[in-house]
């Protein structure tokens, strides 16, 4: 959203911030200490640094400064002498500037003209950047460019970037807020800052003409893997324009609240043909879950438009779709969007006498949510919060596929407003256990005496990536699933499994774990050493060790959900052999996770029971250690070999 | 930072978001291939291509003007994205009109037009280049619809040739291809990777056909898809364009030779910087050497390409001024420069995936690289150079890419070895094909270390020294990483060979000094690796290091396999065992033997000493489709011999 401007403030305004602004803008002189810098604190061998980086808003001149100084200190850093930078829809880039510093103090100003470069232009769109390149860079140069970014408008949100992709020595940074008239605050504005994961002691700092802050030594971001969102981790400072009522958070969640319970309650109405539609669905059903149940099963018969391709307006003309506005009309057309099937369900839960609301919840795939950050994107999406029979069901109908009583992983272990009229209460939404998310493989296999192995795998999935899995398929058909669940238990055995799916269970289903058999043949699994046989007592790759193989880490571990895996595996033994060893049993254990594997011979026949329970998601630092250590443990028990002594038929060698 | 700066992702979501508007009025010639009776095909293909029909226009003021006409039918969810079409333009090639229909599986019918459609800059690896392309989305693209686009371009092109490509990653039905020249103009058709076809002619007017062309698949390090899918090359001639035709490559050699000629300028500065960096005092090749560093080196790589100037190098001048340029730039600034040195060296175009021009590849304008040839005078160098070539008139040409950093003077990159160049003399050319280089000159030599204690732990050095593109390609995943990332890469690989274990040092020796080997050395500490059995204790000597190349077991092979180059691994692994444990059984030693490739690996009991040696060589760049089963036995050999275990058990 942009905003209008009274005029006449605006050049009385315009006035002022000249003066308090403009002085900043020259170029810097090249310290002594810059010069010889040669290396980046804590990360020898980086190839640039930032010297100096500048973001200057100035509001009532409608206009961004920016200033880069990098330091090029190895090769591969020449590519920052490549410079693009990317012209916003309605803004244009003034007073460009660049130059080259020789290591030997030589100055080569940059007197080209940028290149404009179409990022996308078409009906209506236009996104542009300017770009260059910087004369004359070597190893030991430094780079300097600085610009406005000038626009037409104000907009209702700004931002510093505090943390670069290069470590920064010095960063400045400036905001003057407009002072005129603003169309939407017609009772006064104001500008607010919030701010999070800041260096110690560093803040933005209020002055008379608006906010500023300097700051020295940022390190450059880098993400690991199996860490929580990045985001979460990069210091961050935006700005925003508040009408005079919204002071604080309370007070801004409380109207946000209000307006969407409006909106909710509006929608979801009162009506006899959902009365009417809820008491078909539960027939004669008196338990209270089972009722819930069979609300729950109606409600997902509803076409859901969330999980199928765009459409353009022709083509919803020619099929007639239109847009619901109301639960009377999701249940009269068959179809909505997975808000629409939200509320419906909760329409439906009410007209059945049930206490249920709709919850506006947060989605801790991209970010955690943040009550500090005045943004109501934070909790864009729905589900559904039911008591019966004295028991809250947290329940996600909107979703497809999702069975009763299970929420998408990203909505779990997160924060959600239950609307109400005085504007909604914040609650916390359970954490989805270990049983929420079960993988069990069974296995019949047959040993050869050449090594490998061949039979007959079964996987079931159930809860969470059953889940996936289905949603995954909707953007493919039998091939493709048949493909992606064969290259993912492929994934799990010795390189050189062939691995065919023989058949694959329900994919529309919701309340069915989703079961695949497949056969597999897997050359070298055992190998001859001598007179002895040797075979893995375990088939599968232990599948979270991506995440543990670093010594050190920097960030948190996060897997999306817990998790459980549960493992009956029976390999018939070649005849001729006689066991030497079988594995022993293992066992490892924490306050979250368990581990245990049985190995046992049963007549010719070598059995393995396995069990992996890990219940938690998130690992801070102080805890990798420990969670390192368990799957350590984990995978050197599952590396455990049988050894079989030939006394029959000599062993050959593997294919 | 204002909150509505655009990025690249907002392309994408607008792309996905903005409903094209749509009208029917779908054509009766896609109506007609609409209705023809749906083929069966295997059930991964995303698409079958049911039309394919180009039609080319001589103009006699020399434009060509290109209509296309090309139907889809979706077979696959994955298949939806035929229903977008890229085309692609620039300030030399405009488009006329555009167009686009689809017909849906339950009858519906949109049409697109071209004021539908988004623009966006194609650079990809350059700075800046006026290339772009024109995007249109389709409605109703589903599985079982027909999709069809129609477009017209009209080009002013540098040189008169044309490419009719006739088969791609889905099947197609029926491709067409057909020239319209005005009098007085010739065409020669090429075809590559398909037999010769013959056109039906009508006036000046030719057409050719094919039908069913199968798609070319993916698979494990096949050669590239210009290598394996049939296109024909067609140029046209007229005394009229005589400067911008060819028949031969010596005619195309030519016309690039004088689109050059007036780009190899040398300014005083230079002058000065060639006296600076290669006195005469030197020895003649150590002057190339150092030019050739210089541009190699100094140079920074950065492309500025518009109009002619995707072919036509910068001048030297402004290249040595301005201490950036693209490869052509770079070749021409060191032939400016060494030709200040009385060397004289020679421009060659070429492809950067080998496959692509073979010897039997018909003269065609589809390089996109350059490098130079330097003519070596006798008795310049001693020792025989990888990167030599004996020309029978030129004599000794050192071949060399001043884009290729990790490089060393005298050998050539990988993806140029085995391949066929065109090299530009003053008055001409011709297509040689380029060295290759023997597998000891890319080795990795690794030799490890090791003291094994009796709760299974393992401690040790690893030496890991890397020659040729095995040490390239080691220096280009480095280069970009600072220490405590390339600790993480380690980290990384060693993950896949051991459990629980952490690296105690590491470091990188010659990471800059392209002309010496790369030296990677690690300790490291492997807790329970190996693993108790009863009595037993069982080690696998190889310890780390996989070398079985990847390979998919489970379908059919189409194509030949493709190595970077021919090269050379070798194991050398000594395992002191703990006390009071003695070896018990060894793995059987292997030993495969191919006619491109040879396998040998033994582990050997030396008292208190388990030692494991292995090498494998491949000697050459392709393994044919028919000696593929071959290398797949191979491959199985090695993964085997990799999980073998040597049985410790206790002595007393």
């Amino acid at each position: 959203m942009h905003w209008r401007r009274n005029l006449l403030l605006t050049a009385l305004a315009l006035l002022f911030s000249c003066l308090a602004l403009a002085q900043n803008e020259d170029w810097l002189p090249i310290t002594q200490q810059e010069q010889q810098i040669k290396d980046v604190p804590g990360d020898a061998g980086a190839s640039a640094i930032q010297l100096y980086y500048a973001d200057y808003i100035d509001d009532v001149m409608h206009t961004e400064f920016y200033y880069h100084r990098i330091k090029i200190l190895s090769e591969p850093g020449n590519k920052y002498a490549d410079v693009q930078i990317e012209i916003p829809q309605d803004g244009s880039i003034s007073q460009l500037k660049a130059r080259t510093i020789h290591p030997d103090g030589k100055i080569i100003d940059f007197t080209g003209k940028p290149f404009e470069k179409t990022i996308v232009k078409g009906r209506g769109v236009k996104f542009l950047a300017k770009t260059f390149t910087l004369p004359e860079v070597t190893p030991g140069s430094i780079i300097e460019y600085k610009y406005h970014v000038d626009w037409p408008y104000i907009l209702e949100e700004n931002y510093w970037t505090v943390q670069h992709d290069l470590y920064t020595v010095k960063e400045d940074f400036r905001i003057k807020p407009y002072s005129g008239a603003l169309d939407d605050f017609p009772m006064g504005y104001h500008m607010s800052v919030i701010f999070g994961n800041m260096p110690p002691g560093l803040k933005p700092k209020q002055e008379s003409y608006g906010f500023q802050m300097h700051a020295e030594n940022i390190p450059a971001f880098q993400a690991e893997g199996y860490m929580p969102p990045a985001d979460e981790y990069k210091p961050e400072v935006r700005f925003f324009y508040m009408g005079g009522g919204a002071t604080n958070a309370d007070k801004f969640w409380q109207d946000v609240g209000r307006r969407w319970n409006s909106r909710v309650e509006h929608y979801i109405g009162n009506r006899d043909e959902i009365k009417q539609a809820a008491a078909q669905a539960i027939g004669n059903e008196t338990d209270p879950e089972k009722k819930l149940r069979a609300l729950y099963a109606r409600v997902q018969q509803i076409r859901n438009l969330s999980y199928e391709r765009a459409r353009s307006q022709q083509e919803q003309k020619k099929e007639n779709l239109k847009d619901d506005s109301n639960a009377g009309d999701v249940l009269s057309r068959g179809y909505g969007y997975r808000y629409d099937i939200t509320r419906l369900f909760v329409a439906m839960a009410r007209a059945a006498g049930f206490e249920a609301s709709v919850l506006q919840v947060s989605n801790r795939k991209e970010r955690f949510f943040s009550r500090g950050l005045f943004s109501a994107n934070q909790l864009a999406s729905e589900i559904a919060l039911v008591s019966a029979g004295g028991k809250d069901y947290y329940l996600d109908p909107g979703t497809r596929f999702c069975p009763f009583g299970l929420l998408r992983w990203f909505y779990t272990s997160t924060v959600a407003m239950k609307l109400d009229k005085k504007g909604g209460t914040f609650i916390s939404v359970p954490a989805a256990t270990q049983e929420k998310a079960v993988v069990q493989r069974a296995a019949s296999l047959k040993l050869q005496p050449d090594g490998s192995l061949q039979g007959e795998i079964t996987v079931q999935y159930t809860g969470e990536d059953a889940l996936e899995y289905r949603l995954d398929a909707l953007s493919t058909d039998e091939a493709g699933r048949k493909k992606e669940l064969e290259d993912e238990l492929s994934s799990l055995l010795p390189q050189g499994a062939v691995v065919k799916m023989k058949t694959a269970g329900d994919w529309q289903a919701s309340e069915t774990p989703l079961t695949a058999v497949f056969s597999v043949d897997i050359p070298g699994f055992a190998s001859s050493v001598g007179k002895r046989l040797l075979m893995p007592a375990y088939l599968f790759q232990t599948r979270q060790l991506d995440a543990f193989k670093q010594t050190n880490r920097k960030y948190p571990v996060y897997f999306p959900y817990a998790f459980a895996e549960v493992d009956n595996l029976n390999i018939q033994l070649p005849s001729g052999y006689t066991t030497e060893s079988v594995p022993s049993t293992e066992d490892a254990s924490l306050p979250y996770a368990r581990y245990r594997s049985i190995s046992q011979l049963k007549g010719d026949t070598f059995n393995m029971q396995r069990a992996l329970l890990f219940n938690g998601i998130f690992f801070d630092l102080d805890k990798y250690k420990e969670v390192k250590t368990f799957f350590n443990k984990v995978q050197s028990a599952d590396q455990q070999e049988l050894v079989l002594k030939g006394g029959g038929p000599v062993a050959q060698k593997a294919d | 930072m204002r909150k509505k700066l655009t990025s690249a992702g907002l392309f994408l979501v607008v792309l996905s978001f903005l409903p094209v508007p749509a009208r029917a009025g779908v054509p009766d010639w896609v109506r007609a291939v609409a209705q023809q009776p749906a083929r069966k095909y295997a059930d991964d293909v995303n698409a079958v291509m049911l039309l394919d029909d180009q039609e080319t226009t001589i103009r006699d003021n020399g434009d060509i003007v290109t209509h296309q006409r090309s139907v889809y039918r979706i077979l696959r969810p994955e298949g939806k994205s035929y229903g977008r079409l890229e085309l692609g333009f620039s300030g030399d090639t405009k488009v006329n009109y555009l167009r686009g229909w689809s017909i849906t599986a339950k009858g519906e019918e949109y049409e697109a037009k071209e004021k539908d459609s988004f623009e966006t800059s194609l650079s990809t690896y350059e700075v800046f280049s006026d290339d772009k392309e024109k995007i249109l989305l389709l409605p109703g693209a589903d599985v079982g619809t027909v999709v069809a686009f129609e477009y017209e371009q009209r080009e002013r092109p540098y040189v008169f040739q044309d490419r009719w490509f006739f088969q791609y990653s889905i099947p197609c039905e029926k491709s067409r291809y057909t020239l319209h020249l005005p009098p007085g103009w010739e065409y020669r058709a090429s075809f590559i990777n398909h037999p010769e076809v013959t056109p039906t002619a009508q006036g000046e007017t030719y057409t050719w056909e094919i039908s069913d062309s199968p798609r070319i698949q993916d698979e494990y390090n096949e050669p590239p898809y210009r290598a394996l899918a049939g296109h024909a090359v067609i140029t046209f001639f007229s005394q009229k364009a005589h400067d911008n035709t060819y028949k031969s490559w010596a005619d195309l050699a030519a016309w690039n030779a004088r689109l050059i000629a007036g780009s190899f300028t040398a300014s005083s500065a230079m002058q000065q910087k060639v006296q600076e960096l290669a006195p005469a005092s030197l020895p003649l090749l150590d002057r190339i050497k150092a030019l050739a560093s210089f541009a190699q080196r100094d140079i920074r790589y950065a492309a500025i390409e518009v109009g002619i100037g995707g072919f036509r190098p910068h001048s030297a001048s402004e290249i040595f001024a301005h201490g950036y340029g693209d490869c052509k730039d770079k070749a021409t600034l060191l032939s400016t420069m060494l030709a200040q040195i009385g060397v004289k060296s020679f421009y060659m175009l070429i492809h950067d995936e080998r496959g692509i021009y073979t010897a039997a590849t018909p003269p065609n304008l589809g390089f996109d690289h350059a490098i130079l040839a330097i003519q070596l005078p006798e008795g310049s160098f001693k020792s025989p150079l990888p990167a030599l070539y004996e020309h029978p008139k030129l004599g000794h040409l050192l071949i060399f890419d001043p884009t290729n950093d990790l490089v060393p003077f005298g050998h050539i990159p990988y993806y140029e070895q085995d391949s066929f160049a065109l090299l530009v003399t003053g008055d001409g050319g011709e297509l040689i094909h380029l060295p290759v280089t023997p597998p000891a000159m890319n080795e990795v030599r690794r030799t490890a270390k090791f003291t094994l204690l009796p709760d299974g732990t393992l401690q040790g050095d690893v030496e890991e020294s890397r020659s040729g593109y095995l040490a390239m390609l080691t220096r280009s995943y480095l280069r970009d990483e600072s220490h405590s990332d390339r600790r993480k890469m380690i980290e990384h690989l060693l993950g896949s060979d051991l459990a629980d274990f952490q690296v105690d040092s590491f470091a990188v020796e010659n990471a800059d000094d392209i002309d010496k080997d790369l030296v990677l050395r690690y300790k490291f500490t492997a807790n329970h690796y190996a693993k108790t059995a009863g009595p037993l204790l069982l080690v696998r000597p190889r310890v780390v290091g996989q070398m079985a190349g990847a390979f998919d077991s489970t379908k059919p092979r189409h194509y030949a396999y493709d190595f970077a180059a021919p090269f050379l691994r070798t194991d050398s692994v000594e395992i002191t065992l703990p006390d009071g444990y003695g070896v018990d059984e060894l793995p059987d030693p292997v030993h495969t033997v191919l006619p491109f490739a040879e396998y040998e690996s033994k582990s050997e009991n030396s008292g208190k000493v388990l030692k494991y040696t292995r090498e494998y060589k491949v000697e050459t760049t392709q393994v044919q489709v028919d000696k593929v089963t071959q290398l797949r036995q191979i491959f199985s050999e090695i993964n085997a011999d990799e999980k073998n275990m040597a049985i410790l058990k206790k002595v007393n």
